[in-house]
């Protein structure tokens, strides 16, 4: 799986480099346009839950996409809005009788986020809203088959993109999420700090 | 008490005068132990039937509670029908009659006469073998009562054995494995209605008088050997020959006193004349009983009519009589023996008459009336059988006395000390409580299989001499003096023994020819996954050292009833009972099963409060059971 994430990165890494303008070094234009990115996501989560971590470890790789339109209000202060969607996939044992159980968290996340551009650097912060589809599926000896449902949450998140040239960029942030589940008897935070990483292909209105 | 009087074999009427007037000077000095009882009939309210009646007498805890019960049976007396048989309960401090709330009454007008409890279908309750005695009114049918757990009783005859056509008189009923199969069947005497007038000889007749177990819960009748000769009074059925099986004694009137040996295949030949008793016909015996009065590991036999009591002592293949007590009619119908002083050696009480000593060889020596506190058993009018047991849980043997034509009567035992060893046989090599048929020998500590050092041989048996069921719970005397302990041997039926060392007196110890495991527990646990809290209860167990041959652990859900949850291999110790309710207190026993699918008792574990446990634990456990793998 992960071969063939690789693989699908490089394809968009060329596609994205061979879309740019063939030039001897990169000139950004002076204005700042409306503009919009699509790109690829991947990076950990580190979920907070205390029972997550007992069952799947401190962290979970993640992959996804993300969009991002940026509006540009004054110079280079621009307000965006993003969407993405990722989804994480792990597998684990119980706490106690140690059978095998399997994770599988979507999330759609959409962020208003304030930008700053200086030359080939933005960053960005901004809070947005988490919708979050989990399923959590259980060996056969397991007492349930499988437990899924969606949920609701919150995150801020901050990062910066760095264009390697005028369509494409690299991307790192920091996302803190807050997202309780809630049991009958107990509670599941399916919040926590996320690292990702992405690669975005930029294009201008 | 032990005391050398004499080396007379018998003693005649003669002598009687001479021996009764030393007793009551002499004896009393010499005395080293005390066998002192006090009447305390009506303390404890036990005085029988209004309308008399008292023949049989047995002690049996029919409820469980650890207080032995008295089952007192009765005949027509006085002309009154429909005397009902007594079941009293005993409550510590009183005893009340139960029989009819707990359907044990009877429903022969005439009465019952031989009745014996033994776990019929061995489910760990003492059920009820309760004879009807016709006289002239038909049908006079025997009752088997089941035994619901709690001390209540079903007539159940009709659903496990065939219908009964015949009118039949039993007086002794006896209760054992008499053909090894594993389970317990049934004999009753006088399997006629005629049998009652039958005091004159008359010819064999081969009649049903066995019930044979079947195993699933029914009984077949069957004729077995042992012929209708005479009028039968009391039987007693033990291992007289010490080769392995139960055999049969019966005191008969019309007939030779006599012995059926059994041929280990629950047969039986008559070999009274070879075995050396007398073959008279104009004997008129009541009772018939047997016990190692000499702490030699061999039965004695005892048989008593209204004139005599006669001692015989087993030597090669034949009884020789070795003592005479003349009784002049009085006590001539049960004799028991037991420890009452704790000075290992068994005395001698006649029913209706008084306690007699053992010299320590087995020949008996009569205490006075003053010394013993019997006076009142001198007074009875028409003693029939008399119980054994320790209905006081003091220690000591007391004695209940029922007289056909006056007030029962309850001796308490004075003994007040802790030289005594009790064994409670609750789970015997057939899976039946009470342990009919064991053996069981005690010896100095450090002395096992020494037989200069045996203090004591036992037998369990049903019924014996006239009528009489002692508690099912061998009695030893130990003397503790010296910080004395002891060595315990019992002898199963099926051959199979358990050793018990360094028993320090004063206990009653309860054996089981399998024991249940060891440090039986169980707690919740909760199994998390992230969005699922599994509440769990792992329970655990220990092999128990003292079994042998445990092929399977049977682990039960105990509610208002015990439901089986699993079937386990011997070498699990550790089970899971997945997704239970984490709030809700759960309770569960263990039983060990050997490869005869004999069961143990069981041992309790409950399982209270919400789960907790970390993996640090299970871990710790399994470290610990791969250990004893």
């Amino acid at each position: 799986m992960k071969k063939m994430l690789l693989v699908f990165v490089l394809q968009f890494l060329c596609f994205g480099i061979s879309g740019a303008p063939a030039q001897e070094h990169i000139e950004f234009e002076p204005e700042y346009p409306i503009s919009s990115t699509l790109g690829l996501l991947a990076g950990f989560d580190f979920i907070q839950d205390a029972t997550f971590q007992e069952i799947y470890g401190a962290s979970a790789f993640f992959f996804g996409v993300e969009y991002t339109f940026r509006y540009p209000v004054k110079n280079q202060h621009g307000l965006d809005l993003a969407v993405s969607l990722r989804q994480l996939k792990k597998s684990g044992l119980t706490s106690y009788t140690e059978e095998n159980t399997r994770l599988r968290l979507t999330t759609i996340s959409a962020s208003v986020r304030y930008s700053f551009e200086l030359q080939r650097w933005m960053f960005f912060v901004g809070p947005g809203f988490d919708y979050m589809i989990y399923k959590e599926t259980y060996a056969k000896t397991f007492p349930k088959t499988a437990i899924e449902g969606n949920d609701t949450g919150f995150h801020i998140s901050a990062g910066v993109y760095c264009n390697i040239v005028s369509t494409l960029a690299v991307e790192g942030y920091f996302k803190y999420g807050v997202a309780t589940v809630e049991h009958s008897a107990f509670r599941v935070n399916l919040g926590g700090a996320e690292l990702g990483l992405g690669l975005v292909y930029r294009f201008e209105f | 008490m032990a005391i050398v009087l004499s080396d007379a074999t018998s003693r005649k009427p003669g002598a009687r005068i001479g021996f009764g007037l030393f007793s009551l000077l002499v004896l009393p000095a010499l005395s080293l132990g005390v066998v002192r009882f006090s009447n305390v009939t009506q303390q404890y309210g036990v005085p029988g039937s209004i309308y008399l009646g008292g023949q049989g007498v047995c002690w049996v805890d029919v409820n469980h509670d650890g207080r032995l019960d008295l089952f007192v049976s009765n005949e027509e007396a006085q002309g009154i029908h429909a005397v009902p048989d007594i079941l009293y309960i005993n409550y510590g401090t009183y005893f009340r009659d139960e029989a009819a709330a707990r359907g044990v009454s009877d429903a022969y007008p005439e009465g019952t006469c031989g009745a014996v409890f033994a776990d019929l279908n061995r489910d760990g309750q003492f059920d009820l073998f309760a004879t009807t005695t016709f006289k002239t009114i038909a049908p006079a049918f025997n009752h088997i009562y089941q035994n619901d757990g709690n001390g209540f009783f079903l007539d159940i005859t009709s659903g496990i054995i065939p219908a009964q056509t015949i009118n039949v008189c039993p007086r002794g009923a006896a209760a054992a494995d008499f053909d090894g199969d594993g389970d317990i069947d049934l004999y009753f005497s006088n399997p006629l209605a005629s049998a009652l007038s039958l005091d004159i000889p008359v010819l064999p007749q081969p009649l049903d008088n066995f019930y044979i177990n079947n195993g699933d819960g029914t009984f077949t009748p069957a004729y077995r050997g042992i012929d209708l000769a005479g009028l039968t009074q009391g039987v007693a059925a033990c291992d007289i020959d010490n080769d392995g099986d139960i055999d049969i004694a019966e005191a008969k009137r019309g007939a030779p006193t006599t012995i059926y040996r059994n041929d280990g295949q629950g047969n039986f030949l008559d070999v009274g004349a070879e075995w050396g008793l007398p073959q008279t016909f104009n004997e008129e015996d009541n009772g018939v009983a047997f016990a190692d009065v000499d702490n030699d590991g061999r039965l004695e036999m005892a048989i008593v009519s209204g004139e005599r009591l006669a001692l015989y002592k087993m030597v090669g293949q034949s009884f020789l009589k070795y003592q005479t007590i003349w009784l002049w009619g009085r006590g001539g119908y049960h004799p028991a023996f037991g420890d009452f002083d704790h000075d290992t050696f068994l005395e001698l009480y006649l029913s209706g008459e008084n306690v007699y000593d053992n010299n320590g060889e087995g020949r008996f020596i009569p205490v006075s009336a003053s010394e013993s506190g019997l006076a009142d058993s001198l007074a009875t009018v028409d003693a029939r059988a008399s119980g054994l047991g320790d209905f006081d849980n003091d220690g000591d043997l007391d004695i209940y006395v029922a007289d056909n034509k006056s007030s029962n009567l309850l001796f308490r035992n004075e003994a007040d000390n802790s030289d005594w060893i009790q064994v409670e046989i609750v789970n015997d090599s057939a899976g039946a409580v009470g342990g009919i048929g064991t053996k069981l020998d005690l010896y100095d500590a450090g002395y096992l299989g020494n037989p200069a050092y045996l203090r004591g041989h036992r037998e369990i048996i049903g019924e014996y001499g006239y009528l009489a069921q002692d508690m099912p719970t061998a009695h030893f005397g130990a003397p503790s003096r010296g910080g004395a302990k002891y060595d315990l041997k019992i002898t199963f039926l099926n051959g199979k023994e358990r050793v018990f060392r360094n028993i320090a007196p004063g206990q009653k110890l309860v054996v089981s020819y399998i024991l249940p495991p060891l440090h039986f527990t169980g707690r919740k646990i909760e199994n998390r996954a992230l969005l699922y809290r599994e509440t769990l209860i792992e329970l655990s167990w220990e092999p128990n050292p003292m079994n042998v041959d445990v092929q399977k652990y049977r682990l039960y859900a105990v509610d208002a009833t015990r439901v089986l949850l699993a079937e386990l291999f011997a070498d699990t110790f550790l089970y899971m009972i997945r997704n239970v309710n984490k709030s809700k207190p759960y309770r569960f026993a263990i039983t060990a099963v050997d490869i005869n699918n004999i069961e143990s008792q069981p041992v309790y574990a409950s399982v209270n409060g919400a789960a907790s446990a970390s993996k640090i634990v299970r871990q710790r456990l399994l470290k610990l059971l791969r250990a004893k793998t």
